[in-house]
């Protein structure tokens, strides 16, 4: 079995696990878990979103690691996982800031206020999109990969102030779900809630490994070209 | 409006954006790879 086949084999095994695991994930957070007392029905909006949050915050740690062995060993793959990680973890962040918005109106009153959590979610995603435009900025492969890898390492200390930001401020954004008592969650929500977790982890792995074979394919395509020109 | 909606919003936008995301990735890869194989050729006939 070649390299190839073998990465579309995984792929596909991935795509539908992912798909089923999705579908079973919608079916618990949307008919199986009961309905919150006081929210009603859209605090169901509560399952894809912590999912997403977390989807991206991984992400964000995955630039952080693989920025760190970047500089490290200079070998291009961690180049690659630290900017394909860095776009879906921009991608699972604009859902957060879609999706929190229009929890927040019928509950809050409001589709935005400027309390710690939400602040510095903003914040992240602003970040990381400068992440972004900093490697379309810079055309030489090695320095942009350098200069990212290190925009990558420090815009990371911002992710644990975004986590613990329901911890140290005073903010109406809901509690954390996991205290000493453990998690403040009937076991009806907790398993929609952790099969919306386990889902969109596998479909965060489904897009890096389709991102990744992209990005080989750039190079590969940026290899040729170099060696029919010089 | 009807808390129903929000929550017709919220899961209608995700998955919108989700689907559209990985159709991107895949419009992507299918350039890419003839992008690719069109470069092999051009190399195959100038070394043949």
């Amino acid at each position: 079995m070649t390299e190839n086949t073998r990465t579309s084999l995984i792929e596909k095994v991935l795509a539908w696990s992912t798909f089923l695991t999705v579908f079973v994930a919608l079916y618990l957070a949307l008919v199986y878990a009961p309905t919150e007392k006081t929210m009603g029905d859209v605090q169901r909006i509560f399952y894809f979103h912590v999912a997403s949050a977390w989807v991206g915050m991984m992400a964000f740690l995955v630039v952080f690691v693989a920025s760190i062995a970047y500089l490290l060993t200079r070998q291009a793959n961690w180049d690659i996982y630290a900017y394909t990680s860095a776009e879906i973890g921009v991608f699972f962040t604009t859902i957060v800031l879609i999706t929190g918005p229009i929890w927040a109106k019928p509950i809050w009153n409001t589709w935005w206020t400027w309390d710690p959590r939400l602040t510095t979610t903003l914040i992240l995603w602003f970040l990381y999109l400068a992440y972004g435009k900093i490697r379309l900025a810079i055309g030489e492969e090695e320095k942009k990969a350098r200069l990212a890898a290190v925009f990558g390492i420090l815009a990371f200390a911002v992710v644990p102030v975004d986590f613990f930001a329901i911890r140290w401020w005073r903010t109406m954004h809901p509690g954390a779900l996991v205290t000493s008592n453990g998690i403040a969650l009937a076991p009806d929500m907790m398993l929609a809630f952790f099969a919306s977790l386990f889902a969109f982890t596998l479909l965060y792995c489904y897009l890096m490994m389709r991102s990744v074979r992209i990005e080989r394919i750039k190079a590969e395509i940026r290899l040729l070209k170099e060696g029919m020109f010089n | 409006m009807d808390k129903l909606f929000y929550l017709f919003l919220a899961y209608s936008i995700i998955w919108v954006l989700i689907f559209g995301y990985i159709l991107r990735l895949g419009k992507k890869q299918a350039k890419l790879q003839k992008e690719l194989e069109l470069f092999k050729e051009v190399i195959n006939s100038k070394s043949s």
